[in-house]
């Protein structure tokens, strides 16, 4: 196991910016969603991260390893926490834009594309280490899958919700 | 072999799931399945440092890993889903029993299946202290979520 730089660096740097940015950018928006429905959103964000950090990066796949360390440590965990907003950000633009039923195709195709490119900024940054062969583009599939699964979070979970029961202001 | 049995346990606890009365909402359901998962992913981080950490000389077949996953994402989660639903039920005695099944349940299948659930050897006392922690955690973390909900009703 080596041990690397663990003093504050780009990949450090790149998650408190983007996650400060983030949660202030969901602290300001408008309400749209009870309390609940917002904290089931960061929660799939941040399941989402350790789920796939967590598998994808074992043995025997080992396909990458995240900011400096081998081992679990604060900066992955926050670098966890730092992508529970997105999910937010994901389902609140689908409920503010025009629909019509091609719209989530291209509203997931379009999200993952953002998220690869977001990805290749994070990996610059320094936040992941991809090892023995993998390739960004890999990640296309795992984002695709993804925001669909979080597309049926807003189908099942909030829009089969009675519009009383929603915030709006 | 492994994978097999794990894959037959995970449909019959999956559909114990959909045939069990729920006492909880689906959002309640989610939620507790999202911190659960998170909190054994997190959890297993230390008796299962060898798969997560690119130990050089741990050799684990993809078979292994797939139960290991499996386990770790399916059948622990909705083990917690099955055993907070049931422990809704009004009643001391009726908790009492589900609090202590749940405990003798979790404790068997991490034994029986250790190499493809904690990965290391851990103690029964261990694993019963965790258990304890655990399950105070998820009971105290859905008592939060439904707070949430009644703030907005005051």
């Amino acid at each position: 196991m080596s041990f690397k730089d663990t003093t504050i660096n780009s990949n450090e740097l790149f998650i408190i910016i983007t996650g400060v940015l983030a949660y202030l950018l969901l602290f300001f928006l408008p309400k749209r969603f009870t309390r609940q429905q917002t904290f089931t959103m960061l929660l799939i964000g941040g399941y989402i991260s350790t789920f796939f950090d967590n598998t994808v990066c074992i043995h025997p796949f080992n396909y990458y390893s995240v900011n400096d360390t081998p081992f679990m440590d604060f900066w992955d965990i926050l670098s966890f926490v730092m992508f529970g907003p997105f999910s937010y950000f994901f389902v609140y633009a689908y409920t503010v834009i025009r629909k019509n039923r091609t719209t989530y195709f291209f509203y997931i195709s379009i999200w993952a594309l953002i998220s690869m490119f977001t990805e290749a900024l994070a990996w610059h940054a320094g936040v992941y280490h991809y090892k023995n062969g993998y390739q960004i583009f890999f990640s296309l599939p795992i984002y695709l899958i993804v925001l669909t699964l979080t597309m049926c979070y807003y189908q099942f979970f909030i829009k089969k919700q009675p519009r009383k029961n929603r915030l709006h202001k | 072999m492994i994978l097999a049995v794990t894959l037959c346990l995970t449909w019959i606890v999956v559909n114990l799931f959909v045939m069990l009365p729920k006492k909880m909402s689906w959002e309640e359901n989610l939620f507790l399945f999202l911190v659960s998962s998170i909190t054994i992913m997190f959890a297993l981080l230390i008796p299962a440092k060898r798969m997560y950490f690119d130990d050089p000389g741990y050799k684990y077949s993809l078979e292994g890993t797939m139960a290991f996953l499996t386990n770790r994402n399916i059948i622990f989660p909705i083990l917690t889903l099955l055993s907070v639903n049931l422990i809704q039920y009004r009643g001391f005695w009726k908790q009492a029993l589900v609090a202590l099944v749940s405990l003798f349940v979790f404790l068997a299948f991490c034994r029986l299946e250790e190499k493809h659930t904690i990965v290391s050897s851990i103690s029964l006392l261990q694993l019963t202290v965790f258990f304890i922690f655990y399950y105070s955690l998820m009971l105290s973390l859905l008592k939060c979520f439904r707070l949430l909900a009644e703030e907005r009703k005051v």
